[in-house]
């Protein structure tokens, strides 16, 4: 099977043997799949730069098999600036805990076109970010589309039967797997609807900062229960600031 | 089929070593049993030899004998410069050049959370230590120009920042001989972003 010019990004590069990479690819229309990236890591390859993490890339690639081979990688400036959009610092790691995301709960050679859209868009923001404080805003944004995609959606509009709408003053405690069910008083692990509703939206305004922090942890919740035994490491490459 | 669970338990220790899968894994075992029983026995003593003496600088973290490496001992080294690089080859690929004069820190590794490698994996707690108690003046950290590397770099950085020193970075871009015309563009850009004034 050959490939042609399809639009990707590199996930993480594997050294194999001496001169090559194995490169794990979320790529638009093949889903996350690995490449085989012969010479690579030699001196003169012209690959090394266009196989970099977080930045769009066309790639073409031909074989059967588990891994299918690389035949060319370049780099898709079509709304990608070499200069302007390079990930640096908390925007970098932000974009390293993406990956990890699409890396723990995609199976490969499973298609998400629509995903990789937003995974784009999520880098294109992370690196345009004019500040550290949108950055959690363009990753819970990132977290539900991912969760949509993958098949685990949860619903933050209604109460677990489905009907039942979440009011913005109750309480409410999460399910695993089922849904958001309301308590009569707050207890340990409960949310208030307001904060549970907001994460179904792109903005935060009229939450306190107490609330942010608390949507952020039942996301967290939420996303370790879908993991399960897998761990995201990536938190813990944000040093502690010092304020 | 199992020939003798001796050479069944070689080619298993084999498979340690990187690029080494089964088959090779079993062409080497035969080939020592076969041909090269002497060399066998070198590469046993010498594998013995080295994991019972070698050890990590207490300063640097670098693979040494001794307490201290010879780097780190040396009166001729410039005590107030020190570079952070990520393993003892990346070391060993600066000393060759011969242009650094100052000591080392090495934190065998770099932050990979897709490969399970977090800050804890890493020697930061050391050379955090190291530079608060030192007279250190300047700090240069030369990881490797990689989506890895950029974020051990950036994590060094902000962790060292509470302190007087002075934090450099290993330049990127052409490389000496290079060809603007063949350069890979990731390469070019970067040399643009870090373009520095040309009067010295």
């Amino acid at each position: 099977m050959r490939v042609h010019q399809q639009r990707a990004y590199i996930l993480v590069n594997r050294p194999y043997s001496e001169s090559s990479w194995i490169v794990e690819v979320f790529s638009r229309e093949y889903g996350r799949i690995g490449l085989m990236a012969k010479g690579a890591r030699r001196f003169k390859s012209k690959l090394k730069g266009a196989l970099m993490p977080f930045q769009p890339v066309l790639l073409s690639w031909t074989g059967k098999g588990e891994v299918p081979t690389l035949t060319s990688a370049e780099i898709d400036q079509t709304d990608y600036n070499l200069v302007e959009h390079e990930l640096r610092g908390d925007a970098l790691v932000c974009g390293f805990y993406c990956n990890e995301l699409i890396v723990n709960l995609l199976h490969r050679h499973d298609p998400h076109a629509a995903l990789f859209d937003r995974y784009h868009s999520t880098i294109m923001a992370l690196s345009q970010a004019k500040s550290e404080d949108v950055l959690p805003l363009v990753l819970r944004r990132f977290e539900q589309v991912v969760m949509k995609e993958t098949g685990y959606q949860v619903n933050f509009d209604y109460e677990v039967d489905g009907k039942t709408a979440i009011q913005n003053e109750a309480y409410y405690r999460y399910q695993p797997s089922q849904g958001f069910i309301r308590v009569a008083t707050p207890q340990r692990m409960t949310f208030t609807g307001r904060v549970i509703r907001s994460l179904n939206t792109d903005s935060r305004e009229g939450l306190s900062n107490l609330e942010v922090s608390q949507g952020k942890q039942l996301m967290r919740d939420i996303l370790a229960q879908t993991l399960g035994r897998k761990q995201i490491l990536s938190r813990e490459l944000f040093y502690p600031k010092h304020r | 089929m199992a020939t003798s669970s001796a050479i069944e338990a070689l080619k298993d220790a084999l498979k340690a070593l990187p690029g080494v899968g089964p088959k090779n894994a079993q062409r080497m075992a035969f080939h020592l049993m076969e041909r090269n029983r002497e060399g066998a026995k070198a590469i046993a003593d010498a594998l013995n030899d080295a994991l019972a003496r070698v050890t990590c600088c207490q300063r640097c973290n670098t693979f040494c004998e001794t307490e201290l490496c010879e780097i780190c001992v040396n009166p001729k080294r410039d005590q107030g410069l020190l570079c952070v690089v990520e393993t003892p080859a990346d070391l060993q690929a600066l000393e060759q050049v011969g242009a650094y004069q100052g000591l080392y820190f090495v934190l065998m590794g770099k932050l990979s959370p897709l490969e399970g490698i977090g800050p804890e994996k890493l020697a930061f707690r050391r050379l955090n230590t190291l530079v608060a108690e030192s007279e250190i003046r300047e700090v240069v950290i030369a990881t490797n120009i990689t989506a890895e590397g950029e974020t051990t770099a950036d994590y060094t950085q902000q962790m060292l920042a509470p302190y007087d020193v002075k934090i450099t970075r290993l330049a990127r871009g052409v490389p000496v001989g290079g060809e603007l015309e063949y350069m890979d563009q990731r390469t070019l850009a970067a040399a643009f972003k870090d373009r520095r004034t040309s009067v010295e």
